[in-house]
């Protein structure tokens, strides 16, 4: 047994983009700072990742912001203020765009977009589909147009799902998108463009292989519109607590409650980002309302720096009206906004 | 570290780090590059001495463990999940290719004992000490992990 074991893993090698990366580490580091593409700078990768939108929507037929007042009553407990739904409508635009590849039709309904983060709502039509699955597509392919990470640190993240059929018989699905941007740049400002490719329809099995129910390809070129309604609130820099992990004596990780300084903190409708010396990848980030609602991030990611610093960003599970929040919580610290 | 050395330590001991980072985060590859790549990316920045191959060898066992708890426990990681594809190693043997997604398919926490015990030879009581485990629990894992890959292999077979 342990010589198949071993004979197994014997044939199991790092890949040629890590060796790649492992190479160059020894002349970034000794070349004057710059900014090193992380394994995760990905943006122009085409992705093969299927995850299943947790909140299914109740209405069939309903629209983004119906689904948005569903999680956001799921995050918070309460329910959506009428100008935190003006803040969604006025980040989302009706697209309206179809394509249709052999008896199946996909029309991209409309998009909710930030400055790192994009929803997409999609029907699929064409095929008689139960209600009790869950369908979403083997391969699916998202860029955003040009590059906001300029080829710098950045990455990204996505997921696809269904969340409904409708009455008239077609399948709602959700795309979420999230970018880790370290440039800055911000998706709604105008110039960018959301390229998705979806490739085979299939109906999901837990614990199996999904099923293809449809081979094709449907491809969309779709221009972000520039939301007009979403303040960006800068904050110069904040000391920060919270819990880090780190070595101890003997080599053992424990956790430790550590201050670290946070620098060019952005906190916009659908997240916050900002610059670190300290990896801080246990920070969570929630927003504060007046109310005392509480709207906690919905994950994120970070970026090394070639200097050895650190570029985090997170994103709301819905967008938020920043102008009706009070404080950020990062880590153990609240920072009003003023 | 010089150049030289950092790169001779690289050309020795990625394929490990990077084994040890898969069978860690098993079918989340990405995560085992990342984890990897800050592994080796603390061997290049490290001032520390080492007092010869095995010091070294240890230290970098233990910090890929390290990196990947960090990655693991990390709230970014909760939700989005990488674009880029990462692929899984490919086999010239069917059968092989078929038996490591039954190996990475094993709980995570019998993938790191086996490895670290069949692959990397180390003894019960170090791959404790390397984990943080109890010699004990270590010896537990160990047995559901390989009474669960006789049963893959004599499957297999």
């Amino acid at each position: 047994m342990q010589e198949t074991y071993r004979k197994l893993f014997d044939q199991v090698h790092a890949s040629q983009r890590l060796q790649k990366e492992v190479a160059q580490m020894r002349e970034q580091r000794n070349d004057a700072p710059r900014r090193r593409i992380a394994p995760g700078a990905l943006l122009a990768a085409i992705l093969v990742v299927l995850v299943l939108a947790g909140t299914t929507l109740a209405a069939a037929g309903g629209s983004l912001g119906d689904w948005f007042t569903q999680k956001w009553g799921e995050e918070t407990g309460g329910s959506m203020t009428q100008q935190q739904a003006q803040v969604i409508d006025s980040l989302t635009q009706k697209v309206g765009e179809s394509r249709t590849s052999g008896d199946v039709t996909v029309t991209v309904d409309s998009l909710t977009v930030g400055g790192d983060a994009l929803w997409a709502l999609l029907d699929v039509e064409g095929l008689r589909f139960d209600r009790s699955k869950k369908y979403s597509f083997d391969r699916i392919g998202v860029e955003i147009l040009p590059d906001p990470s300029e080829g710098a640190v950045g990455g990204a993240g996505c997921s696809l799902g269904s969340i409904g059929v409708t009455e008239s018989g077609a399948v709602r699905m959700l795309l979420e998108f999230t970018g880790v941007f370290s440039t800055g740049n911000q998706i709604n400002s105008g110039g960018y463009a959301l390229e998705l490719r979806l490739h085979d329809l299939v109906r999901c099995r837990q614990g199996g292989e999904d099923e293809v129910i449809a081979q094709g390809e449907w491809s969309f070129s779709i221009p972000l519109t520039v939301d007009s309604l979403s303040p960006v609130i800068s904050i110069e820099s904040a000391l920060v607590k919270g819990e880090m992990l780190q070595e101890g004596a003997d080599g053992a990780l424990e956790k430790v409650t550590q201050e670290v300084e946070l620098r060019d903190i952005t906190f916009t409708a659908t997240g916050v980002s900002f610059y670190t010396e300290e990896s801080s990848e246990l920070l969570d980030v929630a927003a504060i309302f007046a109310d005392g609602t509480e709207v906690a991030s919905n994950g994120g990611g970070g970026s090394r720096m070639e200097d050895g610093s650190w570029y985090g960003s997170c994103q709301w599970p819905v967008p938020i009206d920043v102008e009706t929040v009070t404080a950020l919580r990062i880590g153990e610290t609240e920072i009003p906004i003023p | 570290m010089t150049d030289q050395e950092f790169a001779a330590c690289a050309g020795q001991y990625l394929d490990m780090v990077y084994r040890i980072a898969l069978n860690y985060f098993g079918p989340r590859r990405q995560d085992a590059e990342d984890a990897a790549q800050n592994a080796m990316l603390r061997l290049c920045r490290t001032d520390a001495p080492f007092e010869g191959e095995e010091h070294l060898r240890r230290w970098l066992v233990r910090v890929t463990l390290n990196e990947c708890r960090r990655l693991g426990a990390s709230p970014w990681r909760r939700r989005t999940v990488p674009l880029e594809s990462c692929p899984e190693p490919v086999f010239p043997d069917p059968g092989q290719q078929s038996l490591f997604r039954e190996v990475m398919a094993l709980p995570g926490k019998y993938r790191v004992p086996l490895y670290l015990y069949y692959y990397e030879g180390y003894s019960v009581e170090e791959v404790g000490r390397l984990m943080d485990l109890k010699p004990s629990t270590v010896q537990t894992r160990l047995a559901r992990g390989r009474e669960r890959l006789k049963k893959i292999l004599t499957e297999e077979e």
